[in-house]
């Protein structure tokens, strides 16, 4: 019995106090949680469920997640259920009234977009793991990702409101960098001679959509499952008919069927980041879309040798 | 089983929740959206075929030939800001008849910081597999050290739960619950008065990115039908492994749960226990493989030892269906009977489907 309870005192009172008067935030993905940093800089600690390499699609719901959402002001999720599979049972198990939905401390990104790629109400799981709502990979439209950093810089002043001006002035600063950077990427991006692109998944659709880009195919012929060697026959066809430069092939699918697409038609693969840090350049969002200018631009370079 | 005070609970669940999806629905344009959104509904069907050494020999535990195992109806929903609600109806073949049975209908709080207060019929948690649906098995069959010390619908029963988070680095969690003792197999008590009480303490921690370790206790006790009180102990260990690329194709877990039942006053089985242990291993995509060792002789039953061997082989097309090939062999010294079983299961599930415990 006295065991037992210098045991239980020592957890009670030896817990660790995590960083101080810090506004204590989990985001969903990494994306997200470097977008929060950039609008809270040092006000924030930060914490992302999904580690880079992750696919957010994917996560099991870890009771150590809870623990880390025990003490969150503020959770940044995705939304248009992309975390629906696991979110919701970590919210539960961290027992944190704060962050449950539709309190101060729950935050849905999506809910500041517009989303494209949304199907009818009533469409069925024979078309694969669809979002139904529409496609969750907003972020990786600079100009959407705007919008979400002004809504987190707005909730975080609203849950710090003595911080509001530092909240305020990172967001312009952020704005600005992204805007000037995405006049940059746009002219880099019609310098290239690419005009349409196949990916694995549809990840990449607000990307190519924002820099004109033509998505020709995916090589999932249906969310969440596997591509038949037919479907990649229809590909390789696809490829060569219509001129398909280039395969961003996203980091989380493998990549051995673009290969083959790549072997019977004249593109070039890339295999891309869609998080930040799921590939080891992508250490930031700017860097981020970097990697995916970046490699549309080699495609072109490799096509043009 | 069939309790009066449950049906009537869950019926008044499902009346609540319910009648506030309609109300709803009369508020907005969009009718199908506001109805998923507000109750969650799901079916999951558990088609089998069996084949065994035995044939339909009364030794056999269960005849040969194809049959539906068991159909759940669930139904989850956020009731209000404070309390969700969680409905499983189970229809299963009892006797040759098909009856339907509320196996789970409770409530749990969602406002109080650190605690869950939970009341209805439910799963006790009580170690690893007792608390999960066997949609959710990792096996076709529960293990037998679950179906001959607990019973073979587990320790299910209507009563209250408090479960608290403690506030340390990994997740610790201490859940104490107030059961009614009817469980026959352990407790049988005979008046819904008598309590059974149920500790359980959870731990688990993360060793790396990639795998986690969890050690729970369990202990119950409650009087039994024989004047006594019955003692139940509970302890398992849970290894994990998942890479973070290509995290759907490649992982590794290993179970191993002790379970042992001291029955005050019991003429046969006073004191009975055993071990099971269970790995899976996924080295690709839509497959499984997965071997389980199961001894019952811990101490020994009266007739007896029982040890089982359980090879499976999956086929999981999606997270929505799964096709599951096992094969048992069952040497029995109580009935001195040795079976070789072959098994084949369809696991399916639609509609909306809760994220499962992990």
């Amino acid at each position: 019995m006295k065991l037992l309870f210098l045991y239980l005192s020592l957890i009670l009172f030896v817990s660790p106090v995590y960083g101080a008067n810090k506004l204590n935030v989990i985001t969903t993905t990494t994306t997200l949680k470097s977008i929060v940093e950039s609008i809270g800089g040092p006000l924030v600690s930060v914490n992302s469920i999904t580690k880079g390499p992750q696919d957010p699609h994917f996560i099991e719901a870890k009771p150590s997640y809870m623990v880390k959402a025990r003490k969150a002001n503020l959770l940044v999720a995705v939304g248009l259920e992309l975390e629906v599979g696991w979110l919701p049972h970590i919210i539960r198990g961290s027992r944190n009234p704060k962050i449950v939905k539709g309190k101060a401390g729950y935050l849905d990104a999506s809910s500041f977009i517009t989303a494209i790629d949304s199907f009818p109400l009533l469409s069925d799981r024979s078309q694969g793991h669809i979002h139904r709502l529409g496609n969750p990979h907003f972020l990786l439209d600079p100009l959407k990702t705007i919008k979400v950093a002004k809504g987190i810089s707005e909730r975080l002043i609203s849950l710090d409101n003595k911080n509001r001006f530092i909240y305020e002035s990172n967001f312009k600063k952020f704005e600005q960098q992204i805007l000037d950077l995405h006049q940059n990427w746009t002219t880099r991006i019609k310098k290239t001679s690419v005009e349409k692109v196949m990916t694995y998944h549809k990840t990449l659709n607000y990307f190519l959509k924002r820099y004109n880009l033509e998505h020709a195919g995916s090589i999932e012929a249906k969310p969440g499952i596997p591509p038949t060697a037919k479907h990649l026959i229809s590909l390789v066809k696809k490829a060569n008919q219509d001129k398909v430069t280039c395969i961003l092939n996203e980091s989380f699918f493998e990549t051995n069927a673009g290969k083959r697409i790549q072997k019977s038609a004249p593109l070039h693969l890339e295999v891309v980041p869609t998080e930040v840090y799921s590939t080891p350049k992508a250490t930031s969002y700017i860097n981020l879309i970097e990697q995916l200018v970046l490699s549309v631009e080699n495609c072109s370079k490799q096509l043009d040798k | 089983m069939f309790k009066h005070i449950t049906v009537s609970l869950s019926f008044f669940m499902v009346f609540f929740m319910g009648s506030h999806s309609v109300y709803s629905q009369t508020l907005t344009s969009n009718p199908v959206q506001t109805l998923t959104k507000n109750l969650d509904s799901g079916v999951n069907a558990l088609l089998l075929g069996r084949m065994g050494s035995l044939g339909n020999s009364p030794l056999a535990d269960n005849p040969n030939g194809f049959q539906l195992q068991e159909l759940e109806l669930r139904f989850t929903s956020n009731i209000d800001a404070f309390l969700r609600g969680d409905i499983t109806l189970a229809i299963e073949s009892e006797d040759g008849e098909f009856i339907i049975e509320p196996e789970e209908a409770f409530v749990e709080t969602l406002f109080i910081p650190s605690f869950t207060l939970k009341a209805g019929k439910f799963f006790a948690n009580f170690g690893r597999h007792n608390s999960l649906h066997a949609h959710s098995f990792p096996f076709i069959d529960a293990p037998i050290t679950n179906t001959y010390i607990l019973g073979d619908e587990g320790l299910n029963e209507v009563g209250l739960s408090v479960s608290y988070l403690v506030p340390t680095p990994w997740y610790f969690e201490i859940i104490g619950q107030g059961l009614s003792a009817s469980n026959d197999t352990l407790f049988g008590s005979p008046t819904n008065d008598d309590l059974a009480a149920v500790l359980f303490v959870k731990n688990l921690w993360e060793l790396s990115d990639t795998s986690t370790l969890e050690f729970d206790l369990g202990y119950s006790n409650g009087k039994n039908s024989l004047d006594g009180t019955t003692h139940l102990y509970n302890s398992s260990l849970t290894y994990k492994w998942r890479p973070l690329e290509k995290s759907t194709s490649r992982s590794f877990s290993w179970t191993t749960e002790f379970l042992l039942s001291d029955r005050e006053n019991s003429p046969t089985d006073k004191r009975v226990g055993g071990i099971s242990s269970w790995a899976q291993l996924q080295l690709k995509k839509q497959w499984l493989l997965q071997a389980r060792a199961e001894h019952l002789g811990l101490p020994k039953p009266d007739d007896g030892d029982i040890n089982k061997y359980s090879a499976l082989i999956g086929f999981v097309p999606s997270e929505f269906s799964m096709l599951r090939f096992q094969y048992d062999y069952i040497d029995d010294a109580s009935q001195t009977k040795e079976e070789h079983r072959l098994s084949l299961q369809l696991n399916i599930s639609m509609g909306s489907h809760p994220a499962h415990e992990y």
